[in-house]
C-alpha cells in the first residue's frame, strides 16, 4: 500500500455573507499577505480595492489590440482597392479621400481585435483553460456558486504558517476553516 | 479610498450656493443678457438685411442652449427611468437646468413669431419654404383659394406641395405648423422639466420614498415624449432650412450632440462648484468618472451618427441629398467639415481613454469644455452655410464687411444667450438646494465606486 503524495494548497475558510468576506478581505489585506484569492458567487463592488489588487494591464494589451485592428482593416483596403488594383466604384475616387468607404471595415476590425485580445489575453493570464484547481478537493467549496463565500490564503505565500494562519482566519470570521491539499 | 460618508452627517436641508462667490458673474451675465436682448430686439425691429442675417446667428445660437438644455431633460429622464443610483448626488443640476427652456422659449419668440398670420421677412430667409409661402400667398392666381394648390401652380417643383402638410405656419386641419409646433415642443419639455423637479423637490422636505417611483413611471412615459420633441425640434429649426434636403438621421443626430453636450455642461458646472468649495463629501472624482464615461460614450454615439449619415448620402450620391455636404464640403466650409471628424471624434475620443482623463478634475473639466466648443461648431456648420453658403466672399469691400459684421452677429448673437441663460441658470441654483437632500438613495449615491 502506497499513500499518496500530498502538498499544502492553502487554508480555506467559509463566510456566509458578501459583507463579512468584503471586511475579512480588508483584513487580510492589511495583514500583508499576498498570494491569496476570494470565491464568491457573484461580484462584489469594490473588492479590488479591499483586496487591495493593483489596477490590471488589460487595458494596455487591449489598446494595442485595437490599433492594431484599425491598421490592419486601413492598409488591408488601401492597399488593394489604390495601390495594388484601383478599383473605381460609383465614381469615387481611387485615392486617401476614399476613405469613408474604408470606415466601417476599420471601425469593425478594431472592436473585433480589441475584444479577441481582451478575451484571449484574459484567459492567459487567468491561466485558462485547466483541467483542474486544488481547491476543488475542498468538499465545501462547491458552495461557492451558490451561496457561500470563501477566502483560501495559499500555503505558497510567505507569511503562511500552519497556526498563526489558521487562527487568523478564525479571528476575522471565517468558518469550516479546512486545510486544502492537492494530491501530487 | 475615502471613507464611507453617511447622509446622517449632512445638513439635513441640503446644501445651498455660496451666491456671495457668484454674484459679480451673475450681475455680468445679467448686463450681457439684457444688452444682448436689448440690441438683438432693435436688430429685429429695424428689420432689412441685417435682421435676416442676424436671424441665423440668433437660430444658431438658440439651438446651442436648446439642445444643451434638451440634453440635460434627458439625463434626469434617464437616471430616473433606468433606476439609477449613481448620480443622484448631482441630478439636481440637470433638473435645475431643464427650467431654462422657458426664458429660452421667450428668448425664441421673436424669430418664430407664432400665432402672427404675417411672418417677418427674416423667417423667409432662415427657412426659404415660408418665404416661398409668403410670396406665393400675396401673388396668388386668380381662381386658386388654398395655398397648397397655389404653391403647385406656381412652382414647377412637387415638393412644396407634397410638403405642404408638415412643413406650413399656422393650422391645417388638425396639423398644427411649424410656428406652432414650437409652442408644443417647448410645453411638453417645459412641462416634463418642472414635474420631474417638483418630484425632486417635494423629496427634499419629506425624504418620502414614493416621489422616486412617481418619477420612474413619468420618466418611462416622458421618454417617447422627449425624444419626439427632441427629433423634430432638429427637423424644424434646422434641417427644414433647405426645405429640398432630407435625411431621416437628422433628429439623432442632433439629440447625440446634445446629450454629449449636456454632459460635458453638468460636468462644467458640477467641476466649477466642486472647485469654489460646494458638495463637500457629496461629489467624488467616482462622480466625474462616471460622468466622463458617459461623455465619452456619447463622443462616440455621436461619430457613429454623424457618420452613418454622411456615409450614406456620400456613397448613393443622389444630388438632392449630396446638397447638403456639397455646401460644405466646399468654399471653406470644408475646414469645418475635416475640423468635426478630428475634433469633435478624434482627438476628445483618445484623450478620454485613459482613465485618469476621466477622473482628474482639471482634466475632465478641460474636455467638457470642448465639447462645448466642438458641440457649437458642428451646429455652427449646420446652420451658418445657409446663410451665405460660401464661408468667405472677399472680392470686394463691402463683402469683407459682411463677412465681419456677420461674424460680430453670431457672437452677439451667443452672448445674449449665454447672459440670459448664464443669469436664470445661477438664479436657480441659489434657489434650491444643490442636491437632493431628501433622496433616499443619496447615500449610495455618494459612496458610489465607479
Amino acid at each position: 500500500m502506497s499513500t499518496p503524495l500530498k502538498r499544502v494548497h492553502g487554508y480555506l475558510a467559509e463566510f456566509s455573507s458578501a459583507r463579512d468576506v468584503f471586511h475579512a478581505a480588508e483584513q487580510t489585506r492589511d495583514a500583508g499577505y499576498s498570494s491569496w484569492d476570494v470565491h464568491s458567487p457573484f461580484p462584489v463592488h469594490g473588492m479590488d480595492d479591499a483586496m487591495g489588487l493593483p489596477r490590471s494591464i488589460l487595458p494596455r494589451f487591449v489598446l494595442i489590440g485595437g490599433i492594431i485592428g484599425i491598421t490592419t482593416a486601413f492598409l488591408l483596403q488601401y492597399l488593394t482597392q489604390v495601390v495594388i488594383y484601383p478599383t473605381v466604384v460609383q465614381a469615387k475616387p481611387a485615392n486617401i479621400y476614399t476613405i469613408a468607404a474604408f470606415f466601417p471595415v476599420m471601425f469593425e476590425l478594431t472592436i473585433l481585435f480589441s475584444a479577441f485580445t481582451a478575451l484571449f489575453t484574459c484567459l492567459v493570464m487567468m491561466k485558462l483553460p485547466r483541467l483542474h484547481h486544488p481547491l476543488f478537493n475542498a468538499p465545501s467549496f462547491s458552495k461557492f456558486s451558490d451561496d457561500k463565500f470563501f477566502i483560501c490564503i495559499e500555503a505558497r505565500d510567505p507569511k503562511f504558517s500552519a497556526e498563526k494562519t489558521k487562527s487568523f482566519l478564525a479571528g476575522i470570521g471565517g468558518s469550516n476553516i479546512e486545510l486544502v491539499e492537492d494530491e501530487l | 479610498m475615502s471613507h464611507h460618508v453617511s447622509v446622517t452627517t449632512l445638513p439635513p436641508e441640503g446644501e445651498k450656493l455660496q451666491l456671495a462667490k457668484f454674484t459679480s458673474w451673475r450681475s455680468i451675465l445679467m448686463l450681457t443678457g439684457a444688452a444682448g436682448v436689448a440690441a438683438s430686439l432693435f436688430l429685429f425691429f429695424t428689420g432689412g438685411e441685417a435682421a435676416n442675417s442676424y436671424a441665423f446667428s440668433y437660430l444658431f445660437a438658440l439651438e446651442v442652449f436648446f439642445t444643451i438644455t434638451a440634453g440635460a431633460t434627458f439625463w434626469v429622464l434617464l437616471h430616473n427611468a433606468s433606476n439609477s443610483s449613481w448620480g443622484v448626488a448631482i441630478r439636481r443640476i440637470p433638473e435645475l437646468m431643464t427650467q431654462l427652456f422657458l426664458p429660452l422659449f421667450f428668448l425664441a419668440l421673436p424669430l418664430f413669431m407664432p400665432f402672427f398670420p404675417n411672418k417677418p421677412e427674416w423667417m423667409g430667409h432662415v427657412w426659404e419654404w415660408v418665404g416661398i409661402h409668403a410670396q406665393v400667398k400675396e401673388h396668388a392666381p386668380v381662381g386658386v383659394s388654398s395655398l397648397r394648390d397655389a404653391l403647385a401652380a406656381t412652382h414647377d417643383t412637387a415638393v412644396l406641395y407634397k410638403k405642404f402638410p408638415y412643413l406650413h405656419n399656422g393650422m391645417t386641419g388638425l396639423m398644427p405648423g411649424m410656428d406652432i409646433r414650437m409652442i408644443l415642443f417647448f410645453g411638453l419639455l417645459l412641462l416634463t422639466g418642472s414635474k420631474l423637479l417638483s418630484y425632486s423637490l417635494s423629496q427634499d422636505k419629506t425624504g418620502a420614498v414614493q416621489p422616486t417611483y412617481s418619477a420612474r413611471r413619468f420618466s418611462c412615459g416622458m421618454l417617447p415624449v422627449f425624444a419626439v420633441c427632441s427629433t423634430f425640434a432638429g427637423i424644424d429649426w434646422v434641417m427644414s432650412m433647405n426645405y429640398t434636403w432630407f435625411s431621416t438621421m437628422f433628429g439623432v443626430n442632433i439629440f447625440a450632440g446634445s446629450a454629449l453636450a449636456s454632459m460635458a455642461a453638468v460636468i462644467l458646472i458640477v467641476g466649477t462648484l466642486v472647485k469654489t468649495g460646494h458638495f463637500r463629501h457629496i461629489v467624488s472624482e467616482e462622480h466625474f468618472h462616471l460622468m466622463g464615461k458617459l461623455m465619452h460614450a456619447f463622443i462616440i454615439f455621436w461619430a457613429y451618427i454623424a457618420f452613418s449619415q454622411f456615409f450614406l448620402i456620400w456613397y448613393a450620391n443622389i444630388p438632392e441629398e449630396t446638397q447638403f455636404y456639397a455646401i460644405r464640403n466646399t468654399a471653406g466650409w470644408w475646414y469645418f467639415s475635416l475640423a468635426l471628424v478630428f475634433l469633435h471624434f478624434a482627438v476628445p475620443f483618445v484623450f478620454l481613454l485613459k482613465r485618469n482623463a476621466k477622473r482628474n478634475l482639471n482634466a475632465v473639466m478641460a474636455v467638457a469644455a470642448f465639447v462645448i466648443g466642438v458641440h457649437m461648431l458642428e451646429l455652427y456648420w449646420m446652420i451658418i452655410p445657409e446663410r451665405g453658403r460660401a464661408l468667405y466672399e472677399f472680392t470686394s469691400a463691402p463683402e469683407i464687411a459682411k463677412f465681419i459684421r456677420d461674424l460680430l452677429f453670431d457672437g452677439l448673437a451667443l452672448l445674449t444667450f449665454a447672459g440670459v441663460y448664464g443669469f436664470f441658470l445661477i438664479r436657480l441654483l441659489s434657489k434650491h438646494s444643490l442636491y437632493p437632500c431628501g433622496d433616499p438613495r443619496l447615500e449610495e449615491s455618494i459612496n458610489v465606486v465607479s
